[in-house]
């Protein structure tokens, strides 16, 4: 859509991490393939998914009006997936792997915001960004701009290894047993695009924490879990990771298993690409609602799951990186810009006072603090973006993370420094006090952007975090305390489970009119690694939430006993007496007398539930063999490309990799660990496939077989236009009857 | 320098009673109508950021919307498919898009006489870095084709002003100010195409 995409593309040419350039000059080749029908409409999506680029809500092209469902006659007739028109506005996820993040990234992240997107970058509860409304045209622009400060979009979405994240006091707090930033960096970087992981049946959720105790990085509620131990061994203390397997929300949660009580880390990188390499083995691939690997986890029992995982482990061919980065991880030493000191008076000034009490919190080096800067419903503009990166260069070396509770959290800020921080967030209007407190209210994009939101989580967000703010600090510290977490249906992106007062959306028919709920949950935990999930007492309606807020913190102040948290107020009081207190609460007047109370929070439309789509979190199961095929169509395409701009040699080349490459897919249904010596493929495929017939036409035989040993034999000889032009033709018959190969394997 | 992507915005005020929730409602009546040229898709709630966007009317070809930035509280209009015909047409779509919604806005019966629009100011922004750095050689470049056309389009010797220079890192950024203000019908008069 922009018209500054080719020049974009120009100007940051040979400027980009080549592996990084690589993989976006790939992507648009194959959004020009999809346009041209030339790829599956099923593979694109995936395709698009691991690169972040997400469907939104109504790109089916129908959406209801309030009265009525309106077709919306998109432009293009193309289709981004199945159902998901190509021109209807998407969401692109940004991956920040533990959130770490510099100020020069923060700016791009605002440019991007405002050039492509509705000007506001949404952090998410995975230390992601996101950014909505952004046209599938430009999203190889948006990914080069912030490649070339060094964030990559690629697997923040689909059936992938997601975003690593990890506590952002790692490194500053005084409870960690060591900073797991580093391992968190290994981890992610280990995993991204690792042929191990790209053939799962679902998504995959890593985290690290610096303690046990603490939120941290909410190791029970992720598929895999290391929380940072150390222990003494032969005198010498030695570092170690707890390491849990088969957590998650969804709509059913599980407490991750733990795995290994000390694993060193030089078996970290290893023992993850033999838990993916079992995943993408054994884990479901058809019933979708089965497929995370907590169910696996589960089915198998975790000492059948870890025998699994050990003998996997037995027979991985060794990788350098496994180890290389633990020379580095001493190296990783972040430090203060400032020289440490004392924190200024407060001077009577009661709205610093407030947010000094919330948002700072000393660091386990003295004289620094880390300073949350909180942010309404996780949402920032470009302006203050800019802003926010002017005060991180001026007052740390480049410190920032974002958080799970989609704030952001500097560090190593000077406490000598902390009243200036405070004056240039306000004046950047990024000075909210109440980070972490009951006004910090976390909420998944539900209904306003999200294919399957049932109700609207932002909506009832911002409505609760306005009243709340308001009697906030004349509330009691241990109502101040209180988590409260939202969710717009019940796949549990906005975390309702692990927190004291969660909500997530239902639909529910009163009086022959459909009206947006919320189940209530009671119970969760946030502290010990998100120690213990809530559960549903009962639905109330969406415009009768904040009452149930007052009332039940207010009973809780009323009836604690001796430092009881709310948890156990819950389960001494019992479930059905909560009940009880909220029940005329699900009431509703006729809707003639009340209408605005059927609509929702911040839509004033008829509540219906007519659009809810087909979510794309699950991603579309594409086997290996499909993206290599695919990957296959692609190079020979380029090599067409290539012969065209009058390079025969290089296009002969593409030509023969194209083939290896088909080859390849093929092989690995076999023989997974054939690596990429196209010697060594092309001889495992004559091996299985040509000589056992499996690649054989009915009437062809084993001629497209001969084209790649053709090719292969004459590897390092000149190519003329003309026999460029062979090679292409040749690899484009040998990949089709490698798709029929494959076919047949199917049945 | 071709004109592209342009965003243009006319500044607001509540006369009284401000209410933002106003714009969510007119916003959605103006999707079940699909009042304008453009396809209207869904409106962004965004009130709860401070100067920022405040609520979005989202449309494949541009977005229109009320904006709070740096405090500046206005009704914009904002061009994402690129328009053909030159720099004056590109310039004139805009503004035509604008008044006209604006003209529809104070028309709206939530928010008829407690709005009031100040029909002497237009803020322009180029919504493109890479087609319009924000430099000092950018407003000299397009200062000319600015001039010509608003001096046309709003009857008067206008003054422009590059409002976003202190600030580098910023979008492209102009405001045309027209002594004595303009008349919406007028305009639209004069406007080519």
């Amino acid at each position: 859509m922009k018209t500054s995409n080719t020049v974009w593309k120009e100007r940051l040419e040979g400027k980009l991490p080549e592996q990084l350039a690589r993989e976006i000059d790939i992507f648009e080749t194959e959004i020009d393939l999809r346009r041209q029908g030339k790829v599956d409409e099923k593979v694109f999506a995936e395709t698009r998914l691991r690169r972040g680029v997400y469907g939104q809500r109504y790109d089916n092209g129908q959406r209801h009006d309030g009265k009525k469902t309106q077709t919306l006659p998109y432009p293009e007739a193309e289709v981004k997936g199945p159902g998901t028109v190509w021109d209807a506005p998407g969401m692109q996820r940004i991956k920040i792997p533990y959130g770490g993040l510099d100020p020069h990234q923060l700016e791009v992240l605002g440019e991007v915001a405002e050039e492509y997107s509705d000007g506001i970058a949404h952090v998410t509860t995975r230390q992601d960004f996101q950014l909505h409304f952004v046209h599938i045209d430009n999203t190889p622009t948006v990914m080069r701009r912030l490649a070339s400060v060094g964030i990559t979009t690629r697997e923040a979405c689909g059936n992938s290894v997601r975003n690593v994240t990890a506590c952002p006091f790692s490194g500053v707090c005084s409870d960690e047993a060591f900073d797991v930033t580093p391992y968190a960096r290994a981890l992610a970087m280990f995993l991204l695009g690792h042929p191990d992981t790209q053939d799962f049946g679902r998504k995959f959720k890593p985290t690290f924490s610096g303690c046990r105790h603490h939120a941290c990085g909410l190791v029970n509620m992720h598929d895999l879990g290391c929380v940072a131990v150390t222990r003494q061994v032969d005198g010498e203390v030695r570092r170690g990771f707890e390491l849990y397997v088969g957590g998650g929300l969804g709509a059913v949660p599980h407490q991750a298993k733990l795995f290994d009580e000390f694993l060193a880390p030089e078996e970290l990188l290893p023992i993850a690409q033999a838990i993916s390499r079992v995943f993408a083995r054994l884990g479901e691939k058809k019933n979708r609602a089965r497929a995370r690997i907590k169910f696996l986890v589960k089915d198998l029992g975790i000492e059948k799951f870890r025998e699994l995982v050990l003998e996997e482990r037995e027979k991985l061919p060794h990788d350098p990186r496994w180890t290389a980065y633990l020379d580095e991880v001493d190296a990783h030493v972040e430090q203060g810009r400032r020289p440490p000191g004392e924190l200024p008076a407060v001077d009577g000034d009661r709205e610093y006072s407030r947010w000094l009490e919330t948002n700072v919190r000393d660091q386990k080096q003295a004289g620094y603090v880390t300073v949350a800067v909180t942010l309404p419903l996780g949402d920032i503009t470009a302006d203050q973006l800019r802003e926010l990166a002017d005060i991180v260069r001026k007052y740390t070396s480049d410190t920032i993370r974002t958080t799970v509770e989609q704030n952001f959290v500097m560090r190593w800020v000077s406490k000598a420094d902390v009243r200036d921080v405070y004056r240039d967030l306000v004046a950047a209007g990024l000075g909210d006090p109440g980070h972490g407190t009951i006004v910090d209210i976390v909420a998944c994009p539900g209904t306003d952007t999200c294919k399957l939101g049932i109700s609207s989580s932002r909506g009832l967000a911002a409505e609760l975090r306005a009243r709340l703010v308001e009697k906030s600090f004349s509330m009691d510290e241990t109502i101040r305390g209180l988590h409260i977490k939202v969710s717009g249906c019940f796949n549990s992106c906005g975390q309702h489970h692990i927190c004291d007062l969660g909500f997530y959306g239902v639909s529910r028919t009163v009086k022959g009119y459909k009206v947006p709920h919320f189940q209530v949950v009671v119970g969760g935990q946030w502290e010990e690694n998100a120690g213990s999930y809530g559960l549903s007492v009962m639905a109330v309606p969406s415009k009768h939430i904040p009452e149930v807020v007052d009332r039940l913190a207010d009973r809780y102040l009323r009836e604690k006993e001796n430092g009881e948290v709310f948890k156990d107020f819950v389960q001494r009081i019992g479930k059905v007496e909560v009940k009880q207190m909220l029940q005329d609460l699900t009431e509703m007047p006729d809707h003639d007398a009340d209408p605005e109370r059927y609509t929702d929070w911040g839509d004033p439309r008829e509540y219906s539930i007519g659009d809810i789509g087909t979510g794309e979190c699950a991603g579309e199961v594409v086997s290996l063999v499909e993206f290599g095929l695919t990957s296959a169509e692609r190079m020979v395409f380029e090599a067409q490309v290539t012969l065209d701009a009058g390079r025969p040699d290089a296009a002969g080349e593409g030509a023969y990799r194209s083939m290896v490459e088909a080859a390849k897919a093929l092989v690995k249904t076999e023989f997974l660990d054939v690596g990429d010596d196209d010697g060594r493929i092309v001889d495992e495929f004559r091996t299985r496939f040509y000589d056992t017939k499996k690649f054989w036409d009915t009437y062809a035989g084993g001629k497209f077989a001969h084209y790649l040993f053709a090719q292969q034999k004459r590897q390092g000889q000149n190519h003329t236009h003309e026999s460029a032009h062979h090679a292409i033709e040749e690899a484009q018959l040998f990949i089709e009857a490698a798709h029929s190969c494959y076919n047949r394997m199917r049945g | 320098m071709a004109i592209q992507h342009v965003r243009m915005k006319i500044p607001i005020a509540w006369r009284e009673n401000p209410d933002p929730g106003a714009f969510i409602r007119v916003f959605h009546s103006w999707i079940q109508e699909q009042l304008f040229d453009e396809l209207l898709i869904d409106v962004a709630d965004y009130r709860h950021v401070p100067d920022g966007p405040v609520v979005l009317l989202i449309a494949h070809e541009a977005d229109y919307g009320v904006d709070c930035t740096k405090g500046d509280l206005g009704f914009y209009y904002e061009r994402k498919k690129a328009v053909e015909g030159g720099d004056a047409a590109c310039l004139a779509q805009a503004l035509r898009a604008l008044l006209a919604a604006s003209e529809r806005l104070e028309t709206e019966t939530e928010i008829r006489k407690r709005l009031e629009i100040d029909r002497s100011r237009i803020d322009l922004r180029i919504c493109d870095r890479a087609l319009a750095p924000n430099t000092p050689e950018t407003f000299a470049a397009l200062e000319p084709t600015l001039r010509t056309f608003f001096d046309e389009a709003l009857g008067g010797r206008v003054e422009i002003t590059h409002t976003s220079a202190p600030e580098p890192r910023e979008l492209f950024g102009v405001r045309i100010t027209v002594s004595g203000g303009y008349v919406v019908g007028d305009v639209m008069g004069r406007l080519p195409g």
